[in-house]
């Protein structure tokens, strides 16, 4: 009993990473064909613009939220672990974790969750239905008609979602600072600190994650989406690949950039 | 330019075989399919029927074999840029396949838009002009999703038609229709064989819709084409899966004349 067992344990393991390798080449082999030239860029311009909106309404409403209360909690929980310190150094914690963590990861998570599952629902839709076919039976490449702007889109939008989620996490830090009786800093203060620990290096590196990770979550999803197979099924499988294997990469692409910037002067 | 418009060309299909693993869909099909001519491919669920057009279409490579369109392999004429294709391709699916995001407009008119090979004021009237053809007239700014599956039908034929193709491939092109709908999509496409001199190649299991269009039918069974020739041919052959396959149709065929009698007499 036992050596069947094994066997198919190991038979199972086999198969997860021959699947993640192939699933890893064909995410590399779709972004490697949908990085658009200059002309491309001109010429999807207006499929460019509508994605970067869907992305901006999907995203805003719930990323203003979330970073507005991480801000705050951000906040409160550092003061009370400081109670024993100076809470002087609240302003750069909580600056320097908005802006070179929490921003870029918690937009990346948003956007995978809402966009990046949607991409991957429409054109694993569209591929069900034959009409990423038609597409191709029209001469019309899907790559360049459906990935190129969707990557492009991210790409642009990820990192102004990021400043954006910053800029709202400090303000719900601010209201922490000024409203919970437990902080002993003054409003004044907490900026000052907040604004002389920032460098501009420290934003940098966020925007730097918000490409990447749009890039990332872009073409996992569209990858997953064009590979769909097996109706609607299918499609809700593929949704929650692509969210999982989005998040993964996120965490991972992450760990490599944090490690890259710790090495920078 | 190289190309004359709609000219119709021939397709054929040399020794083609097809797998999915372990499974031989297709085991040796060999068609010849003149320019010109609507040849209806017939044949039950699962037989391979939409696969066979699917590689004809360039959408899938066979294992093994060989497809010429217009003397051209079908792989190496799909790797010619859309301005040096000496002739055009267009197909109509089993679920339409219109872009759900685009208006009726934009899907037909779509392939000229994305070449920019035509100016809009010429786009704009080739779509009256085909959606016309296809009794859509007047639908141009709906969207798919507020179209019936007739419609949808009618626009993906519009869309076919909108580049003055050479050859038209169809699946299965009344699948989920009622038979009044089936005989209204048979009469249009028999109408672009008697208006334009283009090859079409008609997948479906339906008897009505090869009655109405098929300058030849082809009977595609255990992954070959197991008979060939003329619609009346057909309806006399010995041929035994061939003669199940009939037998089937019509049971269903005058079921559905028996339903629709019945909904008639409640109507009246």
């Amino acid at each position: 009993m036992t050596e069947p067992g094994t066997a198919g344990i190991v038979q199972r393991c086999g198969r997860t990473v021959l699947d993640t390798l192939s699933m890893s080449g064909e995410v590399l082999l779709l972004l490697g064909r949908s990085i658009p030239g200059p002309r491309s860029l001109w010429r999807e311009r207006p499929r460019i613009v509508e994605q970067m909106i869907i992305v901006g309404s999907e995203t805003l409403p719930i990323a203003s939220l979330v970073a507005f209360f991480i801000g705050m909690v951000l906040v409160v929980q550092t003061a009370d672990q400081l109670v024993n310190y100076s809470q002087e150094v609240l302003g750069s914690i909580v600056g320097l974790s908005m802006t070179k963590e929490l921003g870029p990861v918690l937009i990346a998570f948003l956007v995978a969750g809402r966009v990046g599952s949607s991409i991957t629902a429409q054109i694993g839709s569209m591929a069900v239905y034959d009409e990423v076919s038609a597409l191709r039976t029209m001469d019309i490449d899907p790559e360049r008609y459906l990935v190129t702007p969707r990557i492009t889109a991210m790409a642009l939008a990820l990192p102004v979602l990021i400043l954006y989620a910053d800029a709202v996490g400090i303000l719900g830090g601010c209201l922490a600072v000024q409203l919970d009786p437990a902080i002993n800093i003054s409003l004044a203060l907490f900026w000052d600190n907040l604004v002389n620990e920032i460098a501009m290096q420290d934003i940098v590196v966020g925007l730097v994650k918000g490409v990447v990770f749009g890039v990332t979550i872009a073409t996992v999803s569209c990858a997953f989406g064009l590979r769909t197979r097996g109706g609607t099924a299918g499609v809700a499988s593929s949704t929650t690949q692509s969210v999982v294997w989005s998040f993964v990469l996120v965490i991972v692409f992450d760990f490599i950039i944090v490690r890259m910037a710790v090495l920078l002067p | 330019m190289k190309r004359t418009p709609g000219k119709g060309v021939g397709v054929t299909v040399d020794n083609v075989i097809h797998e999915y693993g372990d499974i031989r869909v297709l085991d040796g099909v060999n068609m010849n399919i003149a320019a010109g001519e609507t040849l209806c491919v017939l044949g039950g669920s699962g037989t391979g029927k939409s696969v066979l057009v699917r590689l004809m279409a360039g959408l899938e490579v066979p294992t093994s074999g060989k497809i010429q369109i217009g003397g051209m392999m079908v792989p190496e004429y799909a790797a010619l840029p859309p301005d040096e294709k000496p002739f055009l391709v267009s197909m109509v699916f089993q679920h339409s396949a219109l872009l759900g995001s685009l208006t009726v407009e934009e899907n037909v008119t779509l392939r000229m838009r994305e070449h920019g090979t035509h100016s809009e004021k010429d786009m704009h009237s080739i779509c009256e002009q085909v959606l016309d053809e296809v009794e859509m007239g007047g639908s141009n700014n709906k969207l798919p999703g507020e179209l019936s599956g007739g419609m949808k039908k009618r626009v993906a034929l519009a869309r076919a038609l909108a580049v003055n193709p050479d050859l038209i491939f169809y699946d299965e092109p009344t699948a989920e229709l009622d038979p009044v709908l089936t005989e209204q999509i048979g009469l249009l496409i028999a109408r672009v064989r008697r208006d334009r001199p283009i090859t079409q190649v008609v997948v479906t299991h339906d008897m009505v819709i090869a009655d109405l269009v098929a300058d030849r039918v082809a009977m595609l069974e255990g992954g070959r084409i197991a008979e060939e020739g003329s619609y009346r041919e057909f309806l006399t052959s010995t041929d035994p899966g061939t003669r199940s396959f009939l037998e089937a149709a019509r049971v269903l065929a005058s079921r559905d004349q028996a339903d629709n009698k019945d909904e008639t007499g409640k109507d009246g």
